[in-house]
């Protein structure tokens, strides 16, 4: 009997930048930094992509400052994107954001076998709005429990309370530290941080594998296990150049 | 006479796992064994080894979990029947099998690693796996276990519904319970289930699969149409097993792949060629509405609306003579109840999407399993039910789900509406898994 018409398909996988733009970011070259760091990273994310073909790596982004905004709305292919430059200006409506990829991530639109999608904040200040409303959004929504969540903190100024509480606590493991937000203290960390998420995050988000249900007595050690970081940055607070920010 | 034929399985190595130079971590056992009556029982099981770090042996634990299960039945089987017959064995499958199934899985995992110590200390997490399993004999046939399994029956015309899949709150993500967890053997109930072989209904297939045959299809309609195509090809041709789940990982989810198909057949009866796809299948008639004189609608519609409108328009009626009082449990307040036909935008929503959900009863559980976020936040009052009611234009579902909260009234607002026995104990379902708010004692 010949194989039966059913469509087979991989498994979509969302990535989604959540940039802050307020009017900070101009300061130091923060906003070019994160636009030049973006940019640089999809050739590597496509590698991933091509590697990975059971996977279909779809990128969006939220922007915000005085409001949260999409910046890129349709889910996109990696191999098809091209970055345009955000603008800083504004205040931060971090809540706001959150709360705009609480109703992306919701069922549908979000498919029902995707893979746990990555969501990447990335912020040089402290929100100007309900944060707490918009992570309780946020966290209502399976998928957004589902996801792996990193923070990226960009100079001193940064709140980094909050961006814990984005990717929230997860107990230190045999080897390793509790997981932190990222400290990227100029454009090179900055830079090295955007290559790892958006490498060698998305390929271990591309192939996970099944693992334990959390119970009680045993939580889960994160929805997938995160790679290490390159060996030059492997304390997220390690300095990795001149402090600029 | 067994009319059970011989369960035949097959299990191959995903594509991802293949170019990552990663074994198969899942394992099938089919087989024959007897009862102490000398009667003929089949079993097939199917066990998905965690793929993770973590779970470095999970290869092992699953042919482990699989062989286990094979020899607990087969003492079972040999020892005398448990007392009060199918009820008896409905309890074994549930309690008694999975206490010994975890027992002795744990004593194997910890046999071969004494065997073949590896580095650190020993741990079950280092075998973790799942475990399917169903027996089959000539009085009834049941499931049991855990994990991401599922579970599809085929019937003699090819429709295929879902039977089994896992619905465990904390089973998030890629996240799925598994043997290694200490409580395991309490995860089976959940699972399990006995189902008497009525003489009339002996001529179907079961298909058990681990998830990387679901995950690779594009649909739910995918899912029970490949297992369908599955069921009958197996039948034809067991050869081509192997070449078909290569083909699903490959072209799918990449994942390891493994199916194990039953079937019972009547005698001198074989399986018909399923359909060509499940959505397109004929769907059963729509449910019978309310008793109230039928009448036609006001103004000719295209012919797949019509039996909503329709039934829109007795209901209507029937609202006029009964004051509206079902229907103020219906929609909200707010709005004016709908009079002699359904005017309302919402109301003809929710009319069309009973009729649609009714007419398709196989996928019915996935589609309220993909809202279960809206069951668990209605129960503990995180989503008002009014404001979702309101919205039933645009979200017919989430409307249905909000007037189906379960309230004091023991009359289903939904049953005025048309919904088939098949949805409202699909609803039932999801409510009993969504837990309400805890009870604060003063």
């Amino acid at each position: 009997m010949p194989f039966p018409d059913v469509k087979l398909a991989n498994r979509p996988l969302h990535f989604l930048y959540l940039c802050d733009c307020s009017g900070s970011m101009a300061a130091s070259g923060k906003m070019q930094a994160l636009n030049q760091a973006i940019r640089q990273s999809l050739p590597g994310m496509a590698a991933v992509a091509r590697d990975n073909p059971e996977a279909r790596v779809l990128v969006r982004a939220v922007r915000f400052a005085d409001h949260a905004v999409w910046h890129i709305e349709t889910p996109t292919p990696v191999d098809q994107l091209e970055w345009r430059d955000l603008q800083a200006g504004g205040i931060t409506a971090m809540g706001e954001a959150l709360k705009l990829v609480a109703a992306a991530l919701q069922t549908p639109p979000m498919e029902v076998r995707a893979l746990p999608p990555v969501l990447v904040l990335i912020s040089d200040g402290q929100p100007t709005d309900d944060f707490a409303a918009g992570l309780e959004a946020l966290l209502r929504v399976p998928w957004a429990q589902k996801a792996v969540r990193l923070a990226i903190a960009l100079g001193h100024d940064a709140d980094l309370e909050v961006l814990q509480r984005f990717i929230g606590t997860e107990p230190a493991t045999a080897g390793r530290s509790p997981r932190r937000p990222l400290q990227a203290s100029n454009a090179t960390s900055l830079a090295q941080y955007i290559q790892w998420a958006s490498t060698a995050v998305v390929g271990a988000a591309s192939m996970p594998a099944s693992r334990v249900s959390e119970t009680p007595l045993e939580p889960a050690a994160g929805n997938i296990p995160l790679p290490d970081l390159p060996p030059t940055v492997l304390d997220p607070t390690d300095d990795v150049g001149p402090l600029v920010w | 006479m067994n009319p059970w034929v011989a369960p035949i399985g097959a299990s191959r190595a995903g594509a991802a796992h293949l170019r990552a130079g990663r074994p198969c971590q899942d394992a099938v056992l089919c087989g024959e064994l007897r009862d102490a009556a000398g009667q003929s029982v089949m079993l097939m099981a199917v066990a998905d080894g965690h793929g993770g770090r973590r779970y470095r042996r999970s290869e092992v634990g699953s042919r482990l979990a699989c062989e286990t299960a094979l020899a607990v039945v087969a003492d079972a089987l040999a020892a005398a029947a448990p007392g009060d017959g199918e009820g008896g064995w409905s309890r074994w499958l549930a309690h008694d099998l999975p206490e010994m199934v975890q027992c002795r899985w744990l004593e194997a995992v910890q046999a071969h690693w004494q065997g073949d110590p590896g580095e650190g200390d020993f741990e079950p997490l280092l075998y973790g796996s799942t475990l399917g399993l169903v027996v089959m004999t000539s009085r009834w046939w049941g499931h049991t276990g855990l994990g991401d399994w599922d579970l599809v029956r085929v019937e003699a015309d090819g429709r295929a519904r879902l039977l089994e899949e896992e619905n465990e709150p904390t089973a998030l993500g890629e996240a799925t319970c598994s043997l290694c967890q200490p409580q395991a053997a309490s995860l089976f109930a959940r699972r399990a289930a006995l189902h008497p072989l009525a003489p009339e209904e002996r001529d179907f297939a079961l298909v058990l699969c681990t998830d990387g045959i679901r995950k690779s299809c594009a649909s739910d309609g995918d899912f029970l149409t490949l297992a369908a195509w599955l069921a009958r090809s197996a039948a034809e041709t067991a050869g081509i097993l192997p070449e078909a789940l290569d083909r699903i990982s490959r072209e799918g989810s990449g994942d390891d792949v493994t199916v194990a198909i039953g079937r019972s057949e009547a005698p001198g009866e074989e399986l018909p060629p399923p359909p060509p796809a499940q959505a397109k299948q004929t769907p059963p008639p729509p449910p019978s509405p309310p008793a109230a004189p039928e009448a036609s609608p006001p103004r000719p519609l295209p012919r797949r609306r019509r039996p909503a409108i329709g039934r829109a328009l007795v209901i209507g009626l029937a609202l006029a003579a009964a004051g509206a009082g079902w229907l103020a449990l219906v929609w909200p307040r707010t709005q004016p109840p709908p009079q002699a036909a359904p005017t309302s935008p919402g109301l003809r929503a929710a009319l069309a999407e009973v009729e649609r959900l009714c007419s398709q009863p196989a996928t019915l559980p996935l589609e309220l399993r993909r809202r279960r976020d809206l069951f668990v936040a209605l129960r503990q009052g995180r989503q008002d039910p009014a404001r979702l009611k309101a919205a039933a234009a645009s979200d017919p579902l989430a409307a249905l789900i909000a007037a189906d909260l379960p309230a004091a009234h023991p009359r289903r607002p939904l049953q005025a509406l048309g919904a088939c026995p098949a949805l409202l104990e699909a609803l039932s379902r999801q409510w009993a898994e969504s837990p309400a708010p805890a009870t604060v004692i003063p």
